[in-house]
């Protein structure tokens, strides 16, 4: 129903045709019951009126109703209707919604129209979220709607703040004279130390980037490739939990000193949950954000536009609203929003990890050429190093706190061949199925409608882990698991033991602040314990390193002992690892 | 340039300066802009003070100045949003505002606005409840397509409820206690609400020449009686009388993690 509304041109002038009606049969009534609808012509009803006393003595009810009288009610109230038809019209031909957006680039009243803005552009995603989560609880067989509440209103608040992040990067709040950074100096950080949560990620590192340098940022899950280039895009203070010792300086200037919105045209930074961090409706008005906060005049954000459209493919999806990107094109969206500056340093974490193989090559091959021809220095936190490998890049290692660089790294850093599985025996066919396809083809769909027509039979675990879990410690999380899914108490406590080893104090953190491996292994023991006929997992390896997808490989053979399992995959490297069958998806 | 940084700041930026004079003569705006707003609303009573040429303009000028003080008021108030993390956050609940409100449009009378507009004020003060009634009923008409004279009418009233949220007295109150603060606020709230929107709208709904009929020039408490009947019938027992109810049960029922959750952003 509200999808509805938000999408027809016209459907404010509907509506507001429908309130002008309203209006003008509201009118007649209250003619007909306070003695107003008395005149001329023929007599319709000839009733004595009904006067009221006490404090009221100045209203009379009902009295003689004629057709002049009525008609004089229909004269009297069609202003007024005309009035609220043509606001109607009005708003259906001016399309406030791109109006906001363009409007809130003003310099008077900035704050509010951005606001404003964001929260229109904000509502359909929300709604989106809102029924996906719903969706997600019910795969968890919790019926209530007030379960999903308290989640969806906590991931609300952490996207204003990625959004405002993503604002402050990007020039909101820059003032007109901001000191110009160093352009030959792009990164430099020496006894860099990093922490967060009073845990250290990076100790003593020493290590600086020249112009046009490619390098590749390697290292296992937690080991803090996001910790340090969230600190190099300024956003390590951002948190109150966080500290960091040493120096650390772009462009020549203090990194802990300057603001975001300073460094705002020299650097720019693409994170993990590119969507959180749509400023504006449209594809379109998302990537000239950033030059439009510059000043920039409008033919020349034009051309810059067409720019970044040609060297990323975007054409297609220049006039879409963001919120119906799928997870690839976001990527791709907000990989254009970041390279419309043209910044000297540019930040990238796991850009690759929701591309299909094709989206993955063409950008890979944009890297390398933005670094060669334009001479941007180029920092990628990658997994998917068998997608980079053909990168003739400096390569920085970071493993237990400490960074590793390009020379010392020819043993030790993850070599392509770390992916293939290393010592296990050639399986003739394993029992799992792999459903795959590239983005956008429907796989998540198709899965969601097998999991939903049959709740008792099969099991879905959603790509999506954050959702899914409806506790907020895993103690409580796997009781809960015992219960709806009518189990003896410990039943997932004991699955997920036996899937992967816990220490004690696991169970009393939040399952979203677990590793991605660990997250899925409570996902999976969760989803067994109800005894399903049927396992399907949509997409297990995001944010997973080789050494874990050698982990997720062995769980998931060790499942499919007991039930039948379907990996939905757009990861040809992980399906081959897995030896699965694998079944396409065609859109 | 070697320190230990240890921020206890949201942001390193420095926050723009804001002098007390500035945030006093803000106030002052507000609070002017909203008396001139609340004539908009009140005309019907005190029209039968201006001159008799002039009568037949009060309507229309009521109508037509509104519009014009929600955009001077937000003008006002803009200075207070220069940092990206109230302006998202602002952005952001206004539209978990429009949600509440579009997904229980048409469910009889039930109104749920007031919900998140309390708690907001109450958490965030009362400049930000302000802001977020402003936005919260422009972004949902823009959304629902419903824009019309009615718009800035409505904005100005869920303003008023979101700031005066804010202005409640005991700050320190928390727990069972302060969310029965807030629900009875809510339920007076709810009242108020109805009436004020049915004040300024009687005269243009009810038309002219009925007994139930605004009379220009007539004796104040001759139109007060009229409006008071009006109120009764059309709301004040029936829809207001729901979206009291909704506001409190609502307030009770999620009142206490949205304002945890709230309480621990900080602007």
């Amino acid at each position: 129903m509200i999808a509805s509304r938000t999408h027809s041109r016209w459907a404010p002038a509907r509506s507001a045709a429908w309130f002008a009606l309203g209006f003008i049969v509201l009118r007649l009534v209250y003619r007909v019951l306070f003695l107003g609808a008395n005149g001329s012509g023929l007599v319709l009803y000839s009733g004595r009126p009904l006067h009221l006393d006490g404090p009221f003595r100045f209203i009379s009810i009902l009295g003689p109703v004629t057709t002049g009288g009525l008609w004089n009610a229909l004269l009297d109230a069609l202003p007024f209707a005309a009035g609220i038809l043509v606001i109607g019209v009005l708003v259906s031909l001016v399309d406030v919604r791109n109006a906001l957006a363009r409007v809130a680039t003003w310099h008077l009243g900035r704050g509010v129209l951005t606001a404003l803005a964001i929260g229109v552009s904000t509502y359909p995603s929300l709604v989106t979220t809102w029924r996906s989560m719903r969706q997600v609880h019910r795969l968890r067989r919790e019926r209530g709607w007030l379960s999903v509440l308290g989640p969806l209103f906590e991931r609300t608040l952490e996207r204003s703040s990625t959004l405002a992040i993503s604002m402050e990067a990007r020039g909101f709040g820059r003032s007109a004279h901001e000191p110009e950074l160093d352009c030959s100096a792009p990164l430099d950080f020496s006894d860099l130390s990093l922490a967060h949560s009073d845990r250290w990620f990076l100790r003593e590192a020493t290590a600086s980037a020249r112009l046009g340098e490619l390098i590749l940022l390697t290292g296992s899950t937690g080991s803090g490739k996001s910790t340090l280039l969230r600190a190099i895009a300024g956003l390590h203070t951002h948190g109150s939990r966080e500290q960091a010792t040493g120096s650390l300086s772009i462009g020549g200037a203090d990194r802990f000193t300057t603001s975001v919105a300073t460094s705002s045209a020299f650097v720019s930074f693409v994170g993990q949950n590119v969507r959180d961090s749509f400023v504006a409706a449209t594809v379109r008005d998302e990537l000239a954000f950033a030059l439009r906060m510059q000043g920039m005049p409008a033919p020349a954000i034009e051309v810059r536009l067409r720019e970044v459209v040609q060297a990323l493919r975007l054409d297609e999806l220049l006039t879409r609203r963001v919120e119906e990107l799928s997870a690839g094109e976001s990527v791709l969206v907000a990989l254009g929003a970041a390279l419309v500056t043209r910044p000297t340093l540019l930040l990238l974490d796991e850009p690759l990890a929701d591309l299909d193989a094709n989206q993955a090559t063409h950008v890979v091959t944009l890297l390398e050429r933005l670094a060669h021809t334009t001479l941007m220095t180029i920092v990628v936190a990658e997994h998917r190093t068998r997608a980079l490998s053909q990168l003739g890049s400096t390569r920085w290692h970071l493993a237990d706190g400490r960074l590793v660089a390009a020379e010392a790294c020819a043993e030790a850093c993850v070599k392509p061949s770390a992916e293939a599985p290393v010592g296990q025996p050639a399986r003739a066919e394993s029992t799992i199925s792999a459903l795959v396809g590239p983005n956008g083809s429907g796989k998540t769909t198709k899965l969601f409608k097998m999991a939903l027509s049959d709740p008792a039979g099969i099991a879905l675990v959603p790509e999506s882990l954050g959702d899914f879990f409806v506790r907020d410690t895993v103690a409580a999380e796997c009781s809960r698991s015992d219960h709806t899914a009518r189990a003896a108490i410990g039943t997932t406590l004991k699955l997920v033991r036996q899937l992967i080893p816990l220490d004690n104090a696991v169970f009393s953190t939040h399952p979203r602040d677990l590793s991605a491996g660990q997250q899925l292994a409570l996902a999976i023991a969760i989803a067994l314990a109800a005894e399903p006929e049927q396992l399907l997992i949509d997409e297990p390896t995001r944010g997973l390193d080789a050494t874990a997808r050698a982990n997720l490989v062995e769980m998931l053979n060790r499942v499919s002992e007991y039930v039948s399992v379907t990996v939905a995959s757009h990861d040809a490297g992980f399906i081959e690892l897995m030896n699965a069958r694998a079944q396409a998806v065609n859109a | 340039m070697s320190a230990v940084v240890t921020s206890g700041l949201p942001s390193q930026q420095p926050l723009p300066e804001r002098r007390p004079r500035a945030i006093r003569l803000e106030r002052w705006l507000v609070v002017s802009a909203s008396l001139l707003a609340a004539a908009a609303f009140f005309w019907p009573f005190f029209a039968s003070y201006a001159p008799r040429e002039a009568q037949g303009l009060v309507p229309i000028a009521a109508i037509a100045l509104i519009p014009l003080l929600a955009i001077a008021v937000s003008l006002t108030l803009d200075r207070s949003l220069r940092v990206s993390r109230a302006v998202a956050l602002l952005g952001v609940l206004a539209a978990v505002g429009s949600i509440v409100r579009i997904s229980t449009v048409g469910i009889a009378g039930v109104e749920t606005i007031f919900i998140v507009l309390i708690l907001v004020g109450r958490a965030l003060g009362a400049r930000f409840g302000f802001l977020l009634g402003l936005l919260t009923v422009a972004v949902s008409s823009v959304v629902m397509g419903s824009l019309g004279p009615w718009t800035p009418f409505q904005m100005f009233a869920a303003a008023w409820i979101g700031a005066g949220a804010g202005l409640l007295p005991l700050r320190r109150l928390r727990g069972w206690r302060e969310l029965a603060l807030l629900a009875s606020y809510g339920l007076v709230a709810a009242y108020i609400f109805g009436a004020l929107m049915n004040l300024w709208f009687w005269p243009f709904a009810v038309g002219a020449d009925t007994t139930l009929s605004y009379v220009a020039g007539a004796a104040p408490a001759e139109n007060i009686a009229r409006f008071g009947l009006y109120t009764l019938l059309t709301s004040t027992l029936t829809w207001d009388t729901v979206r009291a109810l909704t506001t409190v049960v609502g307030i009770a029922a999620v009142g206490g993690f949205v304002l945890r959750a709230l309480r621990r952003v900080r602007l």
